[in-house]
């Protein structure tokens, strides 16, 4: 029996199939499934009523079908937050011709964080506020979000620079206001993986 | 002839690498790092208009006499911005010592194409007697 043929297609195949596009791996969601009325639901960011520096209104409407980018921070704090903000801002100029993708900035210290003033912050730093907002709530549901919702770890402390301690966590939302991935925004090389998390789930919800 | 070409070659490429991550400095790159690199960051360039980069700062030029006292003492209520808003102040770091503020000015004024005259520590210790 001749083998060469056989080879032969076999090498075809092989070739065929390595060349083909890998496939778009899809993004796990993250955090804990509830029972809801005897019904197992996917853990998802719950609707909240704040403002932006604008002093306008900021709430599930804004979001919905927004894929975005969440971290928490405070216009006065010393230790991560300028390293985090740094890697916003790489975010911001890769996907800044995305419609339907936004950067949200959470301050854990709305007593000091006006809109106005997180509105000078944002100006300075270089966020184009047509798709970065900067989100000022009432202290503890801001807390309760941060820790309960999106698994960043926040509190008041006294000791800590600036009076909170905080992870400097970036969070990826989907349109559903589900957590899909998530980066350590202190970290240059974890934020450039993370491109490839983000461009994932734009790939998915195209 | 090729042999010695070669040789060339890999000694240039030796030391285009490690010149990469060489300092003169490394003392003063640790403390930098560690005090100072939160904000104005690695590679000095702070963020945008929110923390002056300390590349090529006019600022940091024209404020040599004064640079181991803002090390210490920090900026107060530098004003990013005409509204009063913002008031961004530089941090103190009043635990550093006279050595320490020398190896950091001695970093900063010669990394990231910075090139000032190095500092002594004489020089710091008369310098940190003049602080505002």
């Amino acid at each position: 029996m001749n083998v060469k043929p056989i080879l032969f297609l076999l090498f075809s195949i092989i070739a065929l199939l390595s060349s083909c596009k890998p496939t778009i791996q899809h993004l796990p969601y993250l955090g804990s499934n509830k029972i809801v009325n005897g019904e197992e639901v996917r853990h998802q960011i719950r609707s909240f009523n704040y403002i932006d520096q604008d002093s306008l209104a900021f709430n599930a409407d804004v979001l919905n079908g927004n894929i975005y980018l969440a971290d928490f921070f405070f216009t006065s704090c010393p230790s991560i937050c300028p390293r985090v903000m740094r890697n916003m801002l790489r975010v911001q100029k890769k996907y800044k011709d995305i419609p339907n993708f936004k950067l949200v900035s959470f301050s854990l210290d709305p007593k000091r964080d006006t809109p106005a003033r997180m509105k000078k912050y944002a100006e300075n730093i270089g966020a184009d506020l047509s798709m970065w907002h900067f989100v000022h709530g009432p202290k503890d549901s801001i807390m309760a979000i941060a820790n309960e919702d999106y698994y960043v770890p926040a509190f008041e402390d006294p000791d800590a620079p600036g009076g909170f301690d905080h992870s400097g966590k970036l969070l990826l939302i989907d349109g559903n206001g589900h957590l899909r991935g998530f980066a350590e925004g202190t970290e240059d090389e974890d934020v450039t993986e993370f491109f490839n998390t983000i461009d994932a789930l734009l790939a998915e919800s195209k | 002839m090729i042999k010695f070409i070669n040789i060339t070659i890999v000694l240039a490429s030796i030391s285009l690498l490690t010149q990469c991550d060489h300092t003169e400095y490394p003392s003063g790159k640790r403390y930098y790092n560690a005090y100072c690199g939160n904000c104005h960051m690695e590679d000095g360039k702070g963020l945008s208009k929110l923390i002056p980069s300390l590349e090529k700062s006019q600022y940091l030029i024209n404020q040599q006499d004064k640079l181991p006292c803002i090390i210490r003492n920090g900026i107060k209520s530098m004003v990013a911005d005409s509204s009063s808003e913002l008031q961004l102040s530089m941090p103190a770091n009043v635990k550093l010592s006279e050595i320490e503020i020398l190896n950091i000015c001695n970093y900063i004024n010669n990394s990231w194409s910075n090139q000032q005259a190095q500092m002594s520590l004489q020089e710091i210790k008369v310098k940190l007697n003049f602080c505002d």
